[in-house]
């Protein structure tokens, strides 16, 4: 494989994060009641939990010292774009309503990808518009509004 | 035999007529979600769990079943035709189904993967016909002890048996695990891991995670890599070209027999998906061949094993999910999850109090899998034609039933939320090889592996030891510890394409 330069940094970075939840998960699962084996409280099995976590992570830490590989190609662009419309979505679509938040939505996705056309994006935001009101609002009766909030 | 009695109120079950819509609907995403490379089974039944909630929990469970073995059906098609396996299962589908196609085989190719699926499936129906009232009454005399140690064996035994770092899949599995902790302590009443959000009380929905590891993730990890579909003309299969030679029949029926075998005990396991199934029984058909060199050139044997053990498995995987409520792959987590949303214990008893549930899902199979045969042979031209939908007006469609998706269940913008943060995280475990599957395992099993952690030591006065004294849980334990001492020492020097240095 031609991958770019490989490094430990990566496998490390995923067993960092792992002992960074467990040990959020110690700390919070410590606040609550830990109880005893007979009675366990709330506290005990996700103490138990966190801790093999930590756990799992550190013998993760070692081996990838030992070890090394690199990322896949990571797409950026698509994927800020696909994130920056899942966002827009979920702040329009309680005030503004579905149709603006799909638009914006189906907009921003679009132009992520290599080749975006306005057409074509309108014609997707517009056919999924009218499908909302008739699958979401009329036939389900979901509490969501075309246009504008509650 | 009782068997006849199950069936006949299964068919009772399953051909009302909202089932019946159910089983075609279900079938038919399924199939769509297969042929689209890059959409797999468990991003299409995590996009279809919220609508399931308007369902009866039959209909719910058989749709969401259709859609699982639909999408085996489906990719075969993709990988016969563009050598684009839409899900692992039929990546070797490819290997000898497009070599066929190119060969000007294609017509017999699908046909035959059709009916080896048909036959596939059919198989472990009846197997599943057989043992489930068997392996039921057998769970139902379980305690807590029991189920703690037979969760832990098929959690561990679902890491250990997949493919990857196994150090990875339990990380994950724990990771879910603690996941599941997320909201009200049922117990106690303490809110736990909520972070003071009044919207976590009720925990994580499992609709918000799936769609979140599987379908945001998935987006995210395929969007540039945009796979260019060859041209393929749809006309070119015709009525005609879909008969098999009478050389071709005869040379599937023992493979299809044998994969039919190789799939069932597979698909029982946990964690050796329908994927490991279609790859074993090709092996195997090699190994068994006059003539070996033949494979990888379009013998017919390559395709129809495979499929056929595929579906096999697909089918198998629900008997321990169903009657011992364990399951074996993040699909069959899924179904649990969904039982659970409708107020359905997972578990031996729903044999007994969900008889028309349970027997009605089996047969409703047999009847998906006729319509499949129905559905995939004319609509072929179709299929073909979805092929063609470009990944940039995809991928808004699937991010806006997504959207509203996790939005409809409980009609809350911070679910959306969620699910782009477990979508991140999910790209992020992609990358870095973290297997996503054994997390929601983890997830899903998370709370019932709690509950009775506690009611076992509670009825043991806080002895540990009750987990080695109970016989049947001792040999749990011990075959988990077997199974994880054996992945160990196999790790070092043994797994070439491993990555190592």
């Amino acid at each position: 494989m031609n991958n770019p330069p490989n490094s430990y940094l990566p496998e490390l970075s995923g067993a960092v994060f792992l002992i960074f939840v467990g040990s959020l998960g110690a700390f919070l699962a410590s606040g609550y009641r830990i109880g005893s084996l007979i009675s366990m409280g709330p506290g005990f099995y996700p103490l138990i939990l966190s801790v093999l976590l930590i756990g799992l992570g550190i013998a993760l830490a070692i081996q990838s010292l030992r070890t090394t590989s690199a990322l896949g190609k990571i797409k950026l662009k698509g994927g800020l774009f696909a994130v920056a419309g899942v966002l827009s979505f979920s702040l329009l679509i309680a005030p503004a309503g579905v149709v603006p938040a799909t638009f914006a939505l189906v907009f921003l996705t679009s132009m992520g990808g290599d080749k975006w056309r306005f057409l074509s994006a309108l014609l997707v935001s517009i056919s999924l518009s009218l499908f909302s009101a008739f699958i979401f609002v009329a036939a389900l009766g979901l509490p969501i509004t075309l246009f504008g909030g509650h | 035999m009782d068997m006849f009695a199950n069936l006949a109120l299964g068919f009772e079950t399953a051909l009302t007529i909202e089932n019946l819509l159910a089983c075609l609907l279900g079938v038919t995403l399924g199939t769509f979600v297969g042929v689209l490379p890059g959409i797999g089974p468990l991003a299409g039944i995590s996009l279809l769990l919220p609508i399931t909630f308007y369902l009866e929990p039959t209909a719910a469970l058989v749709m969401l079943a259709g859609i699982y073995y639909g999408a085996q059906y489906g990719s075969s098609t993709s990988s016969i035709l563009l050598n684009l396996p839409g899900t692992a299962a039929s990546a070797v589908i490819c290997l000898d189904g497009y070599p066929m196609a190119k060969a000007g085989r294609s017509g017999a190719a699908l046909f035959l993967t059709t009916i080896a699926s048909f036959l596939g499936g059919s198989f472990a129906i009846i197997l599943m016909g057989i043992f489930a009232p068997v392996l039921a009454a057998a769970a139902l005399n379980f305690g807590p002890v029991e189920y703690v140690s037979m969760m832990v064996l098929g959690l561990l035994a679902a890491t250990m048996l997949s493919t990857g770092s196994q150090l990875k899949g339990i990380a994950m599995v724990v990771t879910g695990l603690l996941l599941g902790v997320v909201g009200i302590d049922v117990n106690s009443g303490v809110s736990r891991f909520t972070f003071g959000s009044l919207h976590l009380l009720d925990g994580l929905s499992v609709v918000v995670l799936a769609m979140g590891l599987f379908g945001i993730s998935e987006i995210l990890f395929n969007l540039g890599s945009a796979q260019k579909a060859p041209p393929l003309d749809a006309r070119s299969i015709t009525w005609k070209s879909l008969v098999p030679t009478r050389s071709e029949m005869r040379a599937s029926w023992m493979p299809i027999l044998r994969g039919s075998w190789v799939g069932a005990v597979i698909g029982i396991l946990p964690g050796a998906g329908a994927s490991i199934a279609s790859f074993l029984s090709y092996a195997l058909e090699k190994r068994v061949a006059k003539d070996p060199s033949r494979f990888g050139k379009g013998a017919v044997e390559g395709v129809a094993a495979p499929e056929a053990a595929n579906n096999s498995s697909a089918q198998a995987a629900f008997i321990p999910t169903l009657t011992l409520g364990i399951p074996g792959n993040a699909v069959m987590a899924l179904m649990l999850g969904a039982l659970v949303i409708h107020g359905i214990t997972p578990g031996p008893r729903i044999l007994i109090d969900q008889a028309s549930l349970f027997w009605g899902l089996v047969a409703s199979f047999w009847i998906g899998n006729v319509l499949l045969v129905v559905l995939n042979l004319p609509l072929i031209g179709i299929w073909v034609r979805i092929l063609a939908i470009p990944y940039h007006i995809l991928v808004p469609i699937i991010l806006f039933f997504i959207c509203t998706g996790v939005f409809s269940v409980s009609n809350s913008h911070i679910n959306i939320f969620l699910v782009l943060g477990f979508g991140i995280l999910g790209y992020g475990m992609q990358l870095l090889k973290y297997p996503a599957a054994p997390l929601l395992l983890g997830f899903i099993l998370g709370p019932l592996m709690e509950e009775n952690l506690r009611r076992a030591l509670l009825l043991s006065r806080g002895d540990p030891m009750t987990f080695i004294q109970s016989p049947l849980s001792a040999t749990f334990l011990a075959i988990t510890v077997v199974l994880v001492v054996l992945t160990l020492r196999r790790k070092p020097g043994s797994k070439p394409n491993e990555q190592g240095t």
